[in-house]
This record gives C-alpha cells, sequence and structure tokens, in this order.
C-alpha cells in the first residue's frame, strides 16, 4: 500500500516538475490515483494495469495461458516489419520521431505547442506518411495498429509519461477530456466513471469492470472480442456504444483531449503494451 | 345538419393513411431530426434516436403512414431528451461527490 501511494506522488511529482504543469492537473492525478490506491489497497500499480484479471482467478489463470503466447505477436512482427519499411521517397516512420520512434509510446499523446492540439501517436503515423507522400492508414484496425504494437513494446516497461505543458491551451484540451470523460451521455445517463471508479472491480453481466487507472497501459491491444488487435479510441467507441452513446468520431479533437485526460489518469504506471483482453 | 360534412371532412384527412398523417409524421420528424443534430452537436446524441429516424424515414418511404408516424414520434422524443441531457451537462457535468 505503501509503495502504491509512494509511486504515485512520485510519478506526480516528477510528471508536475517535468512540466512545470499548472496544479490542477498534478492535483487531480493524486486525488484520483490515491481514489484507486484506497479502493484497491492490495493492488500495486502494475497489477492495477492489469484490470479486470485482479477481479476473477478464473479469468485471470485464462488470461495467463493465453499470455503464454500472446496473440498479439504476429502483429509485433508484422508492425516491426512495417515500421523498418521504407516509403516510396526512401524515409521512413524512424524519421518522423525522436530517437527514431523508439521508447517513446509511453509520452503519448502530446499537445503540440505549435498547433495547440492533442497529438496521439495513431494520428502521428498518419501525418508522417502524408509528409511522406504515402495515403493515411485506417486508425481502428491492420497495419496502422500493428505499428502501433511495435512502437508501444518499445516503451514496455516505462512509466506512463502524459504531460499537460504551462499552456492555457493544453489544460483546456486536458480539462476538455476531464469533462467529456464525467458527462453523463446515453439513454442511461452513463459517465465513463459509473463504470471504471464506483462500480470498478464489480460485475456487469459477464465481465468484472477494470479501474480507470492503469488501462491507457495495455493498449494497442489484442481483444478475443475483436478477433485482432485495435486502438485504445476503438474501445473508446465501444465503450461508448455499450452506454447507448452516439461515439465520438475517432482522431476528433474530442477524441484526442478524452484520450489525453485517460491516458494521464496512468501516469506513472508502466506501460504494458501491446496487451491481451477477452 | 352542416357540421356533418365537417366531422366527416376532418375525418377524412386526418385519418390513418390521409395524406395529412403523413405530413404530420414528416413534419415530427423533421423536428426529431432538428434536436437529433443539435444534441450532436453537442456530443450527446443517442445511438438508438439514429436507428429511429432511420425506421420513421423507411416507413415513410414504404407508405407505413401509422408506423411513420409512432417512430416520428419515438424519435422526437428521445431526440428531445438527449438533447436537453446534453445541454444540461454542459454545465452540470461533475466529478463525483467521493473525489471531492
Amino acid at each position: 500500500m505503501k509503495a502504491l501511494v509512494s509511486l504515485f506522488t512520485v510519478s506526480g511529482l516528477i510528471i508536475l516538475s517535468l512540466s512545470g504543469a499548472q496544479a490542477s492537473p498534478a492535483e487531480d492525478l493524486a486525488r484520483y490515483q490515491a481514489y484507486f490506491a484506497k479502493k484497491f489497497p492490495n493492488l500495486t500499480p502494475i497489477a492495477l494495469s492489469n484490470g479486470m484479471y485482479n477481479f476473477n482467478s478464473d479469468k485471470q489463470e485464462q488470461w495467463e495461458a493465453i499470455m503464454e503466447f500472446p496473440p498479439y505477436e504476429i502483429a509485433l512482427e508484422k508492425g516491426e516489419k512495417l515500421f523498418k519499411m521504407p516509403f516510396g521517397n526512401g524515409k521512413g516512420y524512424a524519421d518522423c520521431f525522436e530517437n527514431g520512434g523508439i521508447g517513446i509510446a509511453h509520452t503519448y499523446p502530446r499537445f503540440d505547442s505549435k498547433t495547440g492540439k492533442v497529438k496521439n501517436l495513431a494520428g502521428e503515423l498518419n501525418t508522417c506518411r502524408r509528409k511522406n507522400g504515402e495515403k493515411p492508414l485506417n486508425y481502428l484496425k491492420g497495419e496502422l495498429v500493428d505499428i502501433l504494437a511495435y512502437m508501444a513494446n518499445t516503451s514496455r516497461g516505462k512509466p506512463i509519461s502524459v504531460v499537460v505543458p504551462d499552456d492555457p491551451r493544453a489544460l483546456a484540451a486536458y480539462e476538455d477530456g476531464k469533462r467529456i470523460y464525467f458527462t453523463r451521455r446515453g439513454p442511461r445517463a452513463f459517465a465513463c466513471y459509473h463504470c471504471h471508479w464506483e462500480a470498478a472491480g464489480s460485475r456487469i453481466r459477464g465481465n468484472e469492470l477494470s479501474p480507470a487507472v492503469g488501462q491507457a497501459t495495455h493498449f494497442p491491444s489484442y481483444r478475443s472480442k475483436w478477433g485482432g488487435m485495435g486502438t485504445i479510441q476503438r474501445r473508446y467507441k465501444g465503450c461508448m456504444k455499450n452506454i447507448g452513446a452516439k461515439p465520438l468520431e475517432i482522431q476528433s479533437e474530442a477524441m484526442n483531449n478524452l484520450q489525453y485526460f485517460h491516458t494521464f489518469l496512468s501516469n506513472g504506471i508502466p506501460m504494458n503494451a501491446p496487451g491481451t483482453r477477452f | 345538419m352542416k357540421s356533418i360534412p365537417s366531422i366527416m371532412l376532418i375525418f377524412l384527412l386526418f385519418m390513418p393513411g390521409s395524406g395529412f398523417a403523413s405530413e404530420n409524421a414528416s413534419k415530427i420528424l423533421g423536428e426529431a431530426r432538428n434536436f437529433y443534430k443539435q444534441a450532436d452537436e453537442l456530443q450527446g446524441a443517442w445511438i438508438s434516436t439514429g436507428k429511429l429516424i432511420q425506421r420513421a424515414e423507411q416507413a415513410i418511404k414504404s407508405g407505413n403512414r401509422e408506423a411513420a408516424l409512432k417512430m416520428a414520434k419515438k424519435a422526437r422524443f428521445e431526440a428531445k431528451h438527449s438533447l436537453e441531457q446534453a445541454r444540461d451537462q454542459l454545465t452540470n457535468w461533475s466529478e463525483p461527490s467521493y473525489l471531492k
């Protein structure tokens, strides 16, 4: 318990000092993570990122068995090949990112001070393609997600480090994501927090609900329900459909802001992507 | 005596299957679409409303006026509620009390 609280506190302070962020997101982070530390005192931060499998030993065993030969491995291999394959002009994805795109996935989404918008890695990959005369790829599944899986894997074990810089536009984007997260939507007037805060660890029909903190660490993921890989925004879309709300548009400003806020909740927890989920 | 033809005329105009009934469904559907669009602009549209609108459109096309009216009314009812919800949440969203 002490380790959990101290890791969260330290990670919060690191992010705060790195970013010079306004107090509000850092204070939010401390409060939010403390809520889950209190709710699940026996779960370490890494365990939190294992989501629903903490709450059902049968499923946890099945999941661990699946992870002996993770179904995302094919995507990972394919993603590496695609990442290293040069574009028509001879350049490649590595030329578009710092450190050649290796070990940076845990720092996304990022606020871009030039455009004043939040950018996620999926969007940046397609921006890279366009800059190099290539057609953009599907955001939800397929080759783009395979590449994301490879990039995420190079960040595995590194703590999620989403920064809200000292820029009113960044704070506005963060606040917008927070608003979307806590807004009741759909005919049953559900917000994200209804399932993933107070009801985390409880069951809805056959599934245990995962805690909000830690969820962003394992995307992209292979989901048995999808029969393949998908991004976190694909998952948001599914969640929104589940509550009867018309999903926000993929890669829209609103969806990116939601991802910004939601990923920020997992700051300090090691990246564990790509992941596997039922 | 004069009132009998008038009553008959009104009955004929508004009976299910008459042109007026279908016009009414179209009007209601227009209102539903308008509410739905406004709710969508506020990120608050509901999936089921879109489906109801589609079903009402299909019923109008196929000439099933009774079903069209029923679906259009349902769509308008839902769309109006989703818009009210979206407007309310713009200013009244909040973190749960246990986080404060």
